[in-house]
């Protein structure tokens, strides 16, 4: 039997290509591996989260449009006989109610056209089509641009979350351990009783130890991330503390103030490591540059949380020492020490006092910060920063990254906002290539027809704009993390949505520009 | 240019105009002089192809010839394919256009309709629509100045667009197949209307048509076949028999 290469050739190639791919199939690198386990848990979440949260909701409302409402009541209210107030109001609820994500958008608008099919010309259900479609087009705009103003508020709320804990200390320089950054970038331990010794220098009007570190814990069966802060007391009870409820630390144990976000309730205790701690104040907006909200707890409560160890562990530890101790001389000898070994830590002074994260300076007025700094650093244990240093290290160190790939992200949503709203724009030149022949026919300059589409591309990002702000209006506050929206990012976003709206409109203009007058006869 | 001039509406000589070249050469229209006077009312016949639009593209300045010269209330504005005027602005001042379909801008309301015309030609809007809701008056549909396209009959539809055409005092009025849609009753209304708007505004019309029931509304038949002009008839409307005689 003779073989037929013209067709045959091609599923010798594919079966070849397969057998290839199977026979290099990297199974058992990382890379792969994670990407295959990445790609099935996507799809699971896809499946747990957005099909049931948004597809499927949906599907229902789109069901129901098409159902449910006639042609002649989409006629009626957002139509072009409509009253402009009252298509404006029916617009702005059924707005808030079909508040879903753009890929949703495109079933609700494919069910609007449903409810055109009734009896009536052609051209009506076309147009009737196209403006429904315009409409969803325009409504997945302001989602887009809503995005762009979440990410950069989520920006702001980042640096800002970072930076609260610096601002609100209001310490003028921050004592490290030597070659770190500080306790916001990582761990850093200097003795507790530095604070005594930068006392000592002249300028120094106060010094506090700072204690700075990340617990989790089961609360009401559910994980609570806290940052728990240390406040040097008795001298600082947590007075500067923005409370939205409640009082400052009124002892020197066992009491804490919460943010808000962690949600406990004030009067209520949580039990972390051998106490129990009573929530005295809600603090608000008091949140690390991780986004867990802050714990204030005294300095040695927030150690006895953090260097928490099982009671074995302890009696463990204490025996080792006896033992170590009893094998040397100094132990032999000094019977004293033997026993003061078997008890706890801070009883014996040689074992160091305890560690802190830093220690948090403020100077006499009218002293130059960099000059104490410059003495303190030359100190060969610790390192110093200034406030302001504190404050580049969180922003161009810490959330670095997260501010790139967020700036990045905004500008690729920017890109494709500028390409749909081109694309409707160029829909709408087109449906309107008569209107625009006809015009040039009754000798309209190219300017009137440039500004009219330009004047449309203005709408559309007006429009896009606004359902931006009130979706957002709504949806961030309830994100996980903080969104800061400022007055400088709406101006900045407006600004963007001009731009973005010149630029989109080029494509229909050169569009409107290559129409011929004669186009009307035909 | 007014209505008291002497001058004829149009005045086209020898137009020719040649699609492609070699052997995909058509020669769509040859050597045709026309000549329409003010307040004449002159009917363009033909089949289908033989030039009756080439020739109305070419006297509205929207398809220029590609040889002859057409003057225009007595200024030339097309030597063969060269401009010798603006040729948009010179449209949008001298001429009027209806066409088979009202061609109405659907989300303008039947008054705006009439005001963009002007508002093009840089008329004030306050003025402009003063002078579009006394031509929907004139032509008999000012209650209807404030619908929608939509909402008006064909009938309404193509007086909306006559009074567009009018809008900014056109010397030359140029209708291709505007009766196509209509009924006959109907259509004959507008062909009357044509002949009302060339004797009482003073402007040439040149209808290219198809309807040969409403000739006798002419004052000159003309007729187009294989790109050539030649006179199909030649009798005023007064000679013939008028609609009340039917």
């Amino acid at each position: 039997m003779k073989t037929n290469w013209k067709t045959e050739w091609k599923p010798l190639v594919l079966i070849a290509g397969l057998f290839l791919a199977f026979f290099y199939l990297p199974v058992g690198a990382p890379r792969f591996d994670n990407a295959v386990t990445d790609a099935f848990e996507l799809v699971k979440w896809y499946a747990q989260e957005h099909v049931i949260v948004c597809l499927i909701p949906a599907f229902f409302i789109a069901g129901a449009i098409g159902v449910f409402v006639s042609q002649a009541s989409v006629m009626k209210y957002p139509g072009q006989k409509a009253n402009k107030v009252l298509a404006y109001g029916v617009a702005s609820v059924s707005g808030t109610i079909l508040a879903v994500c753009s890929c949703t958008v495109l079933h609700l608008v494919g069910a609007i056209p449903l409810s055109f099919s009734g009896p009536g010309p052609v051209g009506t259900k076309r147009k009737g089509y196209l403006a429904a479609l315009i409409l969803g087009l325009v409504f997945g705009i302001g989602l887009l641009l809503m995005i762009v103003l979440g990410m950069s508020g989520i920006y702001r709320g980042m640096i800002d979350d970072a930076l609260v804990v610096v601002d609100r200390v209001g310490a003028d320089l921050w004592v490290v351990q030597r070659g770190t950054r500080g306790p916001f970038a990582e761990i850093s331990r200097v003795p507790a009783n530095l604070e005594h010794c930068l006392l000592a220098v002249p300028g120094v009007l106060s010094a506090r130890s700072f204690v700075s570190h990340n617990i989790q814990r089961e609360h009401n069966g559910r994980p609570l991330r806290i940052n728990v802060q240390g406040l040097a007391w008795p001298d600082d009870k947590g007075g500067w503390l923005p409370l939205a409820a409640g009082r400052p630390l009124g002892q020197a144990h066992y009491e804490m103030i919460a943010d808000q976000s962690l949600g406990l309730a004030l009067g209520g205790q949580l039990e972390l490591g051998k106490d129990t701690y009573t929530v005295v104040g809600i603090a608000k907006g008091m949140v690390s540059s991780g986004g867990d909200g802050i714990a204030f707890f005294t300095v040695h409560d927030a150690q006895a949380v953090q260097f928490d160890l099982p009671g074995e562990a302890i009696r463990m530890e204490r025996a080792a020492r006896v033992r170590r101790g009893a094998a040397q001389d100094v132990g032999r000898l000094q019977p004293l020490l033997l026993e003061r070994g078997g008890g706890p830590a801070s009883g014996i002074p040689a074992l160091g006092p305890a560690m802190v994260s830093a220690i948090t300076v403020r100077l006499a007025e009218g002293i130059d910060s960099l000059a104490v700094a410059e003495t303190i650093s030359a100190w060969p244990d610790v390192s110093v920063h200034t406030q302001a240093g504190q404050r580049e290290l969180l922003v161009y160190g810490m959330i670095d990254k997260a501010r790139r790939q967020i700036g990045l992200f905004r500008v690729l949503l920017v890109i494709i906002s500028t390409i749909i709203m081109a694309l409707i724009l160029y829909t709408l030149t087109l449906d309107k290539i008569h209107d625009i022949a006809l015009l040039k026919l009754m000798g309209a300059r190219n300017s009137m027809i440039v500004g009219l589409i330009l004047q449309q591309a203005l709408l559309l990002g007006i429009i896009g704009y606004g359902i931006a702000y009130l979706l957002g209006q709504w949806v961030f506050p309830k994100f996980p993390r903080r969104v800061l929206i400022t007055a400088d990012d709406l101006w900045g976003l407006a600004m963007v949505v001009v731009a973005i709206s010149f630029m989109a409109s080029l494509l229909g203009i050169w569009k409107a520009m290559r129409v011929e007058p004669n186009k009307v006869l035909s | 240019m007014t209505a008291t001039d002497r001058t004829p509406a149009v005045e086209a000589t020898g137009l020719t105009k040649i699609y492609g070249s070699g052997n995909t050469e058509v020669v769509a229209m040859k050597d045709v002089s026309l000549r329409v006077e003010r307040g004449e009312v002159v009917a363009l016949l033909g089949p289908s192809g033989a030039g009756k639009s080439t020739l109305l593209t070419a006297v509205g300045l929207i398809n220029p010839p590609t040889a002859g010269r057409i003057v225009i209330g007595g200024v030339p504005v097309l030597e063969a394919d060269r401009a010798l005027v603006d040729l948009r602005v010179f449209r949008r001042e001298h001429l009027g256009f209806i066409f088979q379909k009202a061609n109405l801008i659907p989300f303008l309301k039947a008054v705006e309709n009439v005001q963009i015309a002007m508002e093009v030609n840089d008329v004030a809007p306050r003025a402009a629509r003063q002078r579009a809701l006394e031509l929907l008056d004139y032509l008999g549909v000012a209650d209807r100045s404030n619908n929608l396209p939509d909402a008006l009959s064909g009938g309404q539809q193509q007086r909306v667009a006559v009074a567009r055409a009018l809008a900014n005092h056109p010397s030359l009025l140029l209708a291709d197949e505007p009766t196509a849609a209509l009924d006959s009753h109907r259509g004959r209304q507008v062909m009357e209307l044509f002949r009302k708007v060339a004797h009482e505004q003073g402007a040439g019309v040149i209808v290219v048509t198809h309807d040969q029931r409403a000739l006798d509304v002419f004052d000159r038949t003309l007729e187009m076949e294989d790109g050539r002009l030649r006179p199909a008839h030649a009798k005023t409307a007064g000679q013939t028999n008028s609609p009340s005689q039917n």
